[in-house]
């Protein structure tokens, strides 16, 4: 089977202007795979949330038509997603949150060889409950991993969100939250770590559809040898949605001549009570507190490590889970170690 | 409370929503109704163009036949009915004129009552040691008169309209017309290239820096009319040029069309200042009536060190669709925007700018406030793009929001893309309401809410507004309460 290429959005649609999908996926010979899961269980919901007003699911509606497995969540769980060479699978992880709970997932995105994955994680959270969802991508250097996770928070609840990615050629992770519930609060983070050619999309929606919702992005891109960071986040904050406070805040350190990052952080708002504001830098590592430590006898690479260690903290800092603090600290150190 | 302020108070009590919407009855020439070879073809002859140039408009709007219109904005554009308006729209009995002294006297009474003096005496009637402005007015489709032009020629400056430009300079227009903006950049620039009609010509020569601020002034006047002026301002090496646009139109129930194209060209160690207060008919609280304006302005720092800067105070229009841009060729070169758009009632607006960075050291600086009231929705857009070559480039991005009212919106859309490392970009944007703690300690000395919502507002728009020229800037404080009136409460 062919891929359904002539399916898949290019840079023409306003969200994917910087993520060229047909351009990568064009020459792979993949093949429908699955992970064993089972895929006959569930009824999905057949239309993707937003499909009219944003014109940006379509890679979830490529996951309805073609699903492989289907994985149902409702408590504390970790989940590993690893494709094999020539695959082409469409995941769907399921993540219900009753009311009340304290829930936290972990979920790990690995491969080998060339293939392309387009997961669909569709999370529900009911009344006063929290979800921490934490991912780690450590993918393929050939493989193509698009992942779409689609939130929707109900009253006095939390979502939490941390995606650590050092992998995949292509990476484009994409998150729709929905605030639905009075005092309900979206807290995405993550940071991207990337080089030779590899490429990171991160493409966040984020509606608040009732007062009193917060929403906190913040995402840190490393950008080495010929990467390219991507980020593009959007506040839609509907009219009804009163004392709302949203921020967004992106930034990324270019480390070689060739590396590239592009951000478009959208604010779109409609109500007045509102508190919403973001940023966004690019630039290279600061020559002075480099010189600093040089000058107090530590060598370059180790200066060079600390400065980024500490430019992640901020992302990373916001995991509650001390255990994934860890895990990601070290997973951070040892990129680190290996490419500076 | 300072003297400004309470100034402002006065004016928005004492007018009338749209103070330009007024009407000169004057017998005006038409070309026919509707758009099509022909009359492209007319425009040129009735302004006795070279060859080149009507070949250029034709070859424009085979284009724009086949361009689609542009839908990306955030903006609900109803249909426009290209045919249904007059392309050519002239006072009658436009013969050459000597001296101003020959420019009809209703039209001149026009000026007067917009606020524009056309006569160079009453300038200088003022007080002594005023600054000194010439002015270009078009009238529709032609220019009428420029002041000044004994003084700016002595200095070697070229200040006339296009026409006079095209008839009196072909080389220099033939070099630089369409250089910065190509005809087929975009449908609106592309219909602007076919049929223009008049627009202002700058030429500032070496090393000169132009004793007097240059300012064109646009009425729109006839009915069914689009107007389509194009401007060209060049600065030669070490040229300096502060430029002023202003536009106004009467009170009509049905859209009218203004596409103009700006090009601005800075050699090396050249600046060019333009600044643009625009106070199109915005139409009325229900949405009726209003001009589209759809606007294409761009210029190129060609050479090193030049400089462009733009200041726009955007509160007239039904619809705004205005990006004007720099692009930041010339080593060391910088580009700065500064903006304030203002929408009330079923304005919408999506304004910005582009920075386009291609020489090392080049620098560039958007400051950018937008104020929505009413029914409105304005949104900003930006691009800064940092090419490979744009060694230690550097840009620093501000906008702020400010929303009066529940039933308004606002938006910001920037596109940040760089591909140097060692370029610095810095972004920053927030939305948020008037404080109430901030109206209310106004309130709590005797400052009424519509004061206390004028000086914050005001306040809000402050960086921007002192970059304008003094004569603009008082001018704007006023525009910036008027637009906003009736939206407290």
């Amino acid at each position: 089977m062919s891929l359904p290429l002539e399916r898949i959005p290019t840079p023409k649609s306003e969200r994917f202007k910087y993520t060229n999908l047909p351009r990568t996926l064009k020459g792979l010979d993949l093949k429908p795979a699955s992970l064993g899961w089972g895929n006959k269980i569930a009824v999905l919901e057949p239309k993707a949330p937003g499909a009219e007003q944003y014109r940006d699911t379509e890679l979830w509606a490529i996951n309805a038509e073609n699903v492989s497995d289907i994985r149902f969540i409702s408590g504390d769980d970790e989940i590993d997603v690893n494709a094999k060479d020539g695959q082409f699978i469409c995941p769907r992880i399921v993540i219900d949150v009753k009311d009340n709970q304290t829930v936290t997932v972990v979920e790990r995105q690995g491969g080998a060889g060339a293939y392309w994955k387009n997961t669909v994680v569709q999370v529900t959270i009911g009344k006063n409950a929290t979800l921490r969802h934490y991912r780690i991508c450590d993918e393929a250097e050939k493989g193509v991993s698009t992942i779409f996770t689609h939130v929707k928070i109900g009253r006095d609840s939390t979502y939490e969100a941390f995606c650590l990615t050092t992998g995949a050629g292509t990476i484009r992770n994409q998150t729709h939250g929905e605030l639905t519930g009075e005092n309900a609060h979206c807290w995405l983070s993550g940071v991207n770590l990337l080089s030779s050619a590899q490429l990171a999309d991160t493409t966040i929606t984020i509606e608040h559809q009732a007062p009193h919702c917060t929403s906190k992005q913040t995402f840190k891109s490393v950008l080495k040898d010929q990467a390219h960071g991507v980020f593009q986040g959007k506040v839609h904050v509907h009219q009804v949605a009163q004392k709302a406070d949203g921020y967004q805040l992106s930034n990324a350190l270019i480390l070689s001549p060739e590396a590239q990052m592009d951000t478009k952080p959208e604010l779109e708002i409609y109500a007045d009570d509102v508190k919403c504001s973001h940023g966004a830098t690019t630039g290279r590592l600061d020559e002075e507190p480099l010189f600093y430590m040089r000058a107090r006898g530590i060598p370059e690479s180790v200066a060079r490590a600390l400065l980024i260690q500490s430019f992640c903290g901020q992302a990373v800092e916001s995991i509650s889970d001390e255990s994934m603090h860890e895990v990601v600290t070290g997973k951070i150190e040892q990129w680190l170690q290996s490419r500076i | 409370m300072s003297s400004i302020t309470e100034e402002t108070i006065e004016t928005v009590k004492s007018l009338n929503k749209y103070e330009a919407g007024f009407e000169t009855d004057i017998e005006m020439e038409y070309a026919p109704k509707g758009l099509n070879e022909d009359i492209v073809t007319l425009i040129s002859k009735k302004k006795n163009e070279p060859q080149w140039l009507l070949d250029w408009r034709l070859k424009a709007f085979r284009h724009w036949q086949k361009m689609p219109e542009p839908t990306w904005a955030k903006l609900d554009i109803p249909a426009y009915d290209y045919q249904d308006a007059f392309y050519y729209a002239a006072p009658k009995n436009m013969k050459k004129l000597k001296s101003l002294d020959e420019v009809d006297p209703r039209i001149l009474e026009t000026y007067k009552k917009l606020g524009i003096p056309l006569k160079e005496q009453e300038v200088l009637l003022g007080v002594e040691g005023a600054p000194q402005v010439a002015v270009d007015a078009v009238f529709d489709s032609v220019s009428v008169g420029t002041t000044f032009r004994k003084k700016l020629a002595e200095a070697g400056v070229i200040f006339c309209s296009i026409s006079e430009a095209v008839q009196d300079h072909p080389e220099l227009v033939k070099k630089y017309l369409g250089s910065v903006v190509p005809f087929a950049d975009n449908k609106h620039a592309c219909l602007n290239s076919a049929v223009f009609t008049d627009g202002s010509f700058v030429y500032i020569p070496p090393g000169v820096r132009c004793p007097m601020e240059l300012s064109t002034y646009f009425r729109m006047n006839a009915k069914n009319t689009g107007q389509f002026e194009r401007t060209l301002i060049i600065a030669d090496k070490g040229a300096y040029v502060s430029y002023l646009e202003g536009c106004t139109a009467p009170m009509r129930d049905e859209n009218q069309m203004h596409a103009a194209v700006v090009e601005l060209i800075a050699h090396d160690d050249a600046e060019i200042k333009y600044s643009t207060v625009q106070n199109w008919y915005p139409g009325d609280e229900e949405g009726k009536g209003g001009i589209y304006n759809f606007v294409t302005k761009r210029g190129i720092c060609e050479g090193r060190n030049s400089k462009i800067s733009w200041t726009q105070v955007e509160t007239g229009s039904a619809i705004t669709w205005k990006y004007p841009s720099c692009i930041l060729k010339g080593d060391n070169s910088q580009g700065e925007f500064y903006s304030v758009a203002i929408t009330n009632n079923r304005q919408q607006a999506d304004t910005g700018t582009k920075m386009i960075h291609i020489g090392s050291n080049t620098k560039s600086r958007i400051i950018a406030k937008t104020i929505s009231a009413g029914r409105s929705d304005s949104t900003y857009r930006g691009l800064v793009r940092i090419m490979g070559g744009a060694d230690n480039a550097r840009n620093f991005t501000q906008c702020d929001s400010l929303l009066i009212g529940d039933q308004c919106g606002a938006h910001t859309v920037p596109y940040i893309e760089s591909k140097n490392r060692s370029a610095r970009l810095e972004h920053e944007a927030t939305t948020s309401k008037i404080s109430e703690d901030q109206v209310f300690y106004c309130q709590q000395r005797g400052i009424s809410e519509e004061e206390a919502l004028a000086l914050i507002v005001n306040g809000f728009c402050r960086e921007v507004l002192q970059n304008l020229p003094m004569e603009f800037a008082v001018e704007a404080q006023k525009l910036v309460a008027i637009s906003l009136e009736g939206s407290v409460g």
